[in-house]
């Protein structure tokens, strides 16, 4: 049962107005999580007239490498939308998410100043420059370079005080402002790089410029943020709202405490309406306009799929509370996105009930809390171990709540499932060799979300379907359970897959795997399986010879079964290896071989053409008939109708 | 009135119907042949006579596209050829209907007489409909991206949507009702297409609620014969061979009666005249 509690935003007779108790929550998670490497004291205050934020800053910072450290590399993303001249912007100006920004006003720019930067007892301010680590465009300052007067020894903790100023953009990429005083603060603030070791073993800063098509990577940490703001405003962000205080001049103060977290998000706008319900123990707050109400039951029973599915097949989500953001639509910009605990969606007025756009996309970004969050993969150089396995289990919860075949669409008979859409999302690329996935984000060309999401989504659908679906939850839970809050890479993965293929299954199997999987992940090979007519030779009465050509027509190789089956019914399946390209399988039997399919279960699911994996002598006709009829039908309807007037 | 006038002249919509039948047949063999072809021996037939699977249409014109492109290009030549007919086989309908003339005495000769008149009409009403749709549509879909980032109350978007959409449809119900009595009056009273026009725009005007009342209670049967298509073909589906031969049959016979409530309408029309 939803219990949905309605708040009144603006209270027009007391000055005391403020946000039911039910509204706090205690944002411990039990023991630390993480290592909580990185953590940030915030105190903002916002100015709605100039879209920004004063925030006064202290990060205190732990050196878990084995070397001396002696300077800082920052993310400064708002940066990226200060001008034409970012690498982000610098490339498509008149193009960023749809958007022309060749002719914004002056105003409408963002960026993000560091005005003091000191070490705590150390009286000098930093010395701080940008730097270009992914281009040479010195005009881009979206990394700070901060050489620190005083070494931070391995093991020891840097304590780091700011005071900055952060002016939103009009809505570039997600973060910015909108009409009505919509505000949505993301990637906002002085944010630390990821010290670690790079594949040579050697520690040093991972902090990336922000390019296009480029997400985030953060370190763990705890968060206590404040934010005061005119009274009007419903503020939400990551983690937990512990206290709402009012001060005499009229302002309110919304603390919030994040624990074991790699980011803060937060957003204000005076016309949310807020509902909260909890699922398994977990505090559900939905802001959204109140022309939304009709959608809050979909949206929060969204949410509430997303949290049973993953806590049964992958792990406990470990938070106290999920966030959902529904902007309204003149800030839609800001929709469609994850961050810790804190997740957006996209809706508008009266969307239609049979399609489940709705809540696929509020499963997709909750499945990030899994994934961006928890493991938190590095996004920027392996976004595929991010995107793809989240757009894999938003189609598997999809098909497991919403329908199997229609869990996306389900109109008049026409049915369309997730899984179907990501694979026809990938087979439909125009170039599906433009790049392979597991590609640096930056370096991947050609159709980005057909690559990343899609394919790797389509790739994930095969392994669980040649493991089976316990065994591959088994797996995937293992992964996750042993990586949590770790950043794991493709290694850990492909260890953990291949310690539990050999376990489980036996080196056969973790080798077959391994082969499928470096063909699908590091190269661009396709697979199009296909057979060729059968063949009958009756020349002798007492039996019947039948042949029939399977031939692989992509450069995949890939071992696949075939089902033979004959007049008289009966079965037989074999297996191919799937080398040289084809194998001929002939029989000399009474019957005569029927049909024949190859991947009856359709285990290599980015077989690019299912139509040509079977033949049968005996088609039915009248599934053509039907849809070259109901062509005709269509076709005289259009046509009748189009010329009313003639 | 105009149905049982209709009833009465079943011949004729019977001998529409067959016209656009043999014009359109074409289409629906073609995109036989097109299956046929791509798909025509796998398993996959099977299950799409059992039901819709869409990957499997998905497969097909991904892989099979560039054989249903040029079937899209014919369409558009036979759209034209369409219109042609049209005009040419209703002018024959009206001219057989306003004076009561059999079809083997007034078809052929209303429609060759009239056929030219009543194209030039129907392209004058033609570009009517494109300026009216444009007139309608260009401000709100040239204005949508400002409503959406400016309107708080988003709910309006979709309202002026929905009100818009019926103030578009009440015009070309006008447009219709304007063209047909052009027609009726023009075979009439043998006045020229220009002051046949002016005419019927007044009669049009003056008669504006009997019209909009006509048409609506045949709009309301062709929306209740589609809900029953619909209806039988959700409820039932189209499954077994027997049971999508005799949709099909239904479909076809669904088209006729359309072509019936046309003839209908150009009665009920002629019969307000009198
Ligand atoms: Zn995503």
């Amino acid at each position: 049962m939803v219990r949905v509690i309605f708040f009144t935003i603006i209270c027009f007779f007391s000055l005391a107005n403020s946000y039911s108790q039910d509204l706090l929550c205690d944002p411990s998670t039990g023991e630390a999580h993480s290592q909580r490497l990185c953590n940030y004291v915030m105190d903002l205050v916002l100015d709605t007239d100039k879209k920004l934020v004063h925030g006064v800053q202290k990060i205190e910072w732990i050196n878990n490498g084995d070397v001396e450290v002696n300077h800082l590399e920052l993310y400064m993303y708002l940066n990226a939308f200060k001008d034409v001249h970012s690498s982000y912007i610098s490339g498509s100006v008149n193009n960023v998410m749809g958007q022309d920004l060749s002719d914004r006003k002056l105003e409408m720019w963002g960026s993000i100043v560091i005005n003091s930067i000191k070490q705590k007892g150390v009286s000098n301010e930093l010395n701080k420059y940008y730097i270009q680590n992914l281009d040479n465009n010195e005009k881009d300052q979206t990394v700070l370079r901060v050489d620190l007067v005083d070494p931070v020894q391995p093991g020891d903790t840097l304590y780091l005080e700011t005071e900055f100023v952060s002016k939103l953009p009009k809505t570039i990429a997600r973060v910015g402002y909108a009409e009505n005083n919509f505000h949505f603060f993301v990637h906002w603030y002085p944010k630390l790089g990821v010290y670690e070791q790079n594949p040579d073993g050697i520690w040093g800063w991972n902090c990336h410029q922000f390019l296009q098509r480029m997400e985030f990577y953060g370190e763990f940490g705890n968060y206590d943020v404040t934010i005061t703001a005119d009274p009007k405003f419903v503020v939400g962000g990551s983690g937990c709202r512990t206290q709402i205080v009012d001060h005499p001049n009229g302002l309110r103060s919304h603390h919030f405490e994040a624990f074991d977290v790699i980011d803060f998000a937060w957003t204000a706008y005076p016309d949310f309406v807020v509902y909260e319900d909890s699922f398994l123990g977990i505090d559900i707050e939905l802001l959204s306009p109140d022309h939304h109400s009709a959608l809050v039951p979909r949206l929060i029973g969204a949410v509430k799929n997303s949290i049973e599915f993953l806590d049964e097949h992958i792990g406990v989500y470990p938070y106290p509370k999920i966030t959902v953001m529904d902007p309204p639509a003149l800030g839609m910009r800001s929709g469609f996105m994850e961050y810790p605990t804190f997740i957006t969606g996209g809706s508008f007025y009266g969307f239609p009930k049979g399609v489940k756009s709705l809540e696929s996309l509020i499963i997709h970004e909750f499945c990030h809390q899994y994934f961006m969050g928890i493991l938190a993969t590095n996004e920027k150089e392996a976004p595929w171990l991010d995107e793809g396995f989240v757009t894999f289990l938003e189609d598997e919860i999809m098909e497991s709540y919403y329908g199997k075949d229609n869990s996306l669409v389900n109109f008049m008979g026409y049915t369309v499932s997730n899984s179907a859409m990501s694979r026809n999302e990938y087979v439909s690329l125009k170039n599906k060799r433009s790049s392979h996935i597991t590609n640096k984000s930056w370096l991947i060309k050609g159709d980005y979300k057909g690559i990343v999401y899609a394919k790797t989504a389509t790739v994930l659908q095969s392994l669980k379907r040649i493991m089976g679906e316990e065994s591959f939850y088994d797996f995937l839970s293992q992964y996750f359970n042993t990586y949590k809050f770790t950043h794991p890479n493709k290694e850990d993965f492909m260890g953990t897959l291949n310690g539990y293929l050999r376990m489980n299954f036996g080196s056969g199997m973790s080798e077959k795997i391994n082969s499928l999987l470096e063909q699908a992940l590091d190269k661009t090979a396709i697979c199009d399986f296909s057979t060729s007519p059968i063949r009958y030779n009756d020349s002798n009465s007492d039996s019947v010879y039948s042949s029939v050509v399977i031939e692989q027509l992509g450069d995949f190789v890939a071992p696949v079964e075939i089902v033979f089956q004959f007049e008289d019914d009966s079965k037989l399946l074999k297996e191919w290896d799937g080398k040289g390209g084809s194998k001929e399988f002939t029989f000399i039997t009474n019957s005569r071989l029927r049909s024949v399919q190859v991947d009856p279960e359709r285990k290599i699911f980015f077989d690019i053409d299912f139509n040509n994996n079977s033949y049968t002598s005996t088609p039915a006709k009248s599934g053509l008939f039907k849809y070259a009829g109901r062509a005709l039908f269509w076709t005289q309807n259009i046509f009748q109708s189009l010329s009313f007037l003639m | 009135m105009g149905i049982v006038m209709s009833l009465r002249n079943w011949r004729l919509s019977i001998l529409l119907y067959i016209f656009q039948l043999t014009l359109l047949l074409s289409i629906g063999l073609q995109v036989y042949h097109v299956i046929d072809s791509s798909i025509g021996t796998s398993l996959e037939t099977i299950i799409i006579s059992k039901g819709f699977d869409y990957t499997i249409f998905h497969d097909l014109i991904n892989v099979h596209g560039s054989s249903i492109s040029p079937l899209i290009g014919q369409l558009r030549w036979l759209f034209v050829l369409y219109l042609l007919l049209s005009a040419f086989v209703n002018a024959g309908v009206i001219f057989v209907l306003e004076k009561r003339t059999t079809i083997k005495e007034g078809f052929w000769r209303g429609s060759t007489s009239y056929f030219f008149r009543f194209l030039i009409i129907g392209l004058l009403f033609f570009f009517g409909l494109i300026i009216w749709s444009l007139i309608i549509w260009i401000p709100y879909f040239t204005q949508l991206f400002y409503f959406v980032e400016h309107w708080v109350a988003e709910y309006l978007i979709i309202w002026l949507l929905i009100g818009l959409i019926i103030i578009y449809f009440l015009g070309c119900a006008f447009l219709f009702c304007w063209s047909l009595n052009t027609r009726i009056i023009l075979i009439r009273s043998g006045i020229g297409i220009f002051k046949s026009l002016v005419n019927a725009l007044r009669f049009s005007l003056k008669n504006i609620s009997t019209f909009l009342g006509v048409m609506l209670i045949y709009a309301i049967i062709i929306g209740g014969i589609y809900w029953l298509n619909f209806i039988l073909e959700w409820g039932i589906g189209m499954s077994t061979p027997f049971l999508i031969m005799s949709f099909l049959l239904f479909q076809q016979f669904v088209v006729l009666l359309k072509i019936a409530v046309r003839v209908a309408t150009y009665s009920s029309f002629i019969a307000i005249k009198h």
